[in-house]
């Protein structure tokens, strides 16, 4: 049976909407009996992360949190991987990292220490959402155009493409949505969020084995 | 020249400034641990030029560039 680890702490606005979007993840993996780790909330810490990948060797990572250039985090902040510590954890798996800028060393480290892939980016992962959405994340017509490029790259990963298929799924999406944004039919307030998407789809990468899949 | 450099910087903001305002106001941006931000909030960091309002004016900019580029359409 394949597996996969999600990581999905829930302590602000941000990881609130990352949580609920990455649970539409969850569904499809679930649907494709794919064994499923769910570290969400609390249980976002480096002790269950650390534990769970070392008893259930799971195929495929999918971290949602914050991140910078070296480390990406948890429930509260807590680093959960980081370069020179513990990025061996993603060692013989494919990772994609929805958190800010991972994807310029952290990635790089854990390729070169045996990671099959890492798709992320190399600049902070941004997006914008409405207001009043916010106990409704999955309701939010904003925030699905930069959230859901990026959940299908998993689930395209889960449906046994390679990263660099999964990779491009992903860019087309992201584009997909920019060029509808930019048609003129569509509404001056929506087109504001292009220059945002745009800046998503230019930051994320795929590194290591192009070629790699569950 | 490093007058004529701080002139063209002011021009830059202004022009992020003058884009930022066509955000309506139910939107918000989040920026990775940086927080989530509204219109107001941006157009502040841009005028204060702190690190949010920097990665903001190059946002903007590189989207602009791609634009000129032709970058964008060619993706």
């Amino acid at each position: 049976m394949n597996s996969i680890l999600v990581t999905r702490p829930r302590y602000d606005e941000t990881t609130n909407y990352l949580y609920y979007w990455a649970k539409k993840v969850i569904e499809e993996a679930e649907k494709r009996n794919f064994q499923v780790l769910d570290l969400d909330e609390q249980k976002a810490n480096l002790k269950d992360f650390s534990g769970r990948i070392k008893k259930v060797n799971p195929d495929l990572i999918f971290l949602n949190g914050h991140g910078s250039p070296t480390a990406i985090t948890g429930h509260n902040d807590e680093i959960l991987v980081s370069v020179d510590k513990n990025e061996s954890l993603l060692s013989d798996k494919i990772t994609y990292a929805l958190s800010c800028s991972s994807a310029k060393k952290l990635g790089q480290s854990s390729v070169k220490k045996g990671a099959k892939s890492f798709i992320g980016y190399k600049e902070d992962f941004i997006f914008m959402h409405e207001k009043d959405k916010s106990t409704k994340p999955i309701e939010d017509e904003t925030a699905r155009l930069f959230l859901e490029p990026s959940n299908l790259l998993v689930t395209t990963l889960i449906k046994g493409n390679t990263s660099k298929e999964a990779f491009e799924r992903s860019q087309k999406e992201f584009n997909h949505n920019l060029r509808k944004l930019m048609t003129s039919e569509s509404p001056q307030e929506d087109r504001s969020s292009i220059p945002w998407l745009y800046w998503d789809m230019i930051h994320q990468v795929c590194l290591g084995n192009a070629t790699a899949k569950i | 020249m490093p007058i004529q450099k701080d002139s063209q910087d002011e021009e830059i903001k202004q022009l992020v400034i003058e884009r930022l305002k066509t955000i309506p106001p139910d939107k918000k941006i989040s920026i990775g641990g940086e927080g989530d931000f509204t219109v107001e909030e941006l157009i502040a960091r841009v005028k204060k030029n702190d690190e949010i309002g920097q990665k903001i004016v190059e946002v903007q900019m590189k989207f602009l560039q791609s634009l000129k580029t032709g970058a964008l359409l060619n993706e």
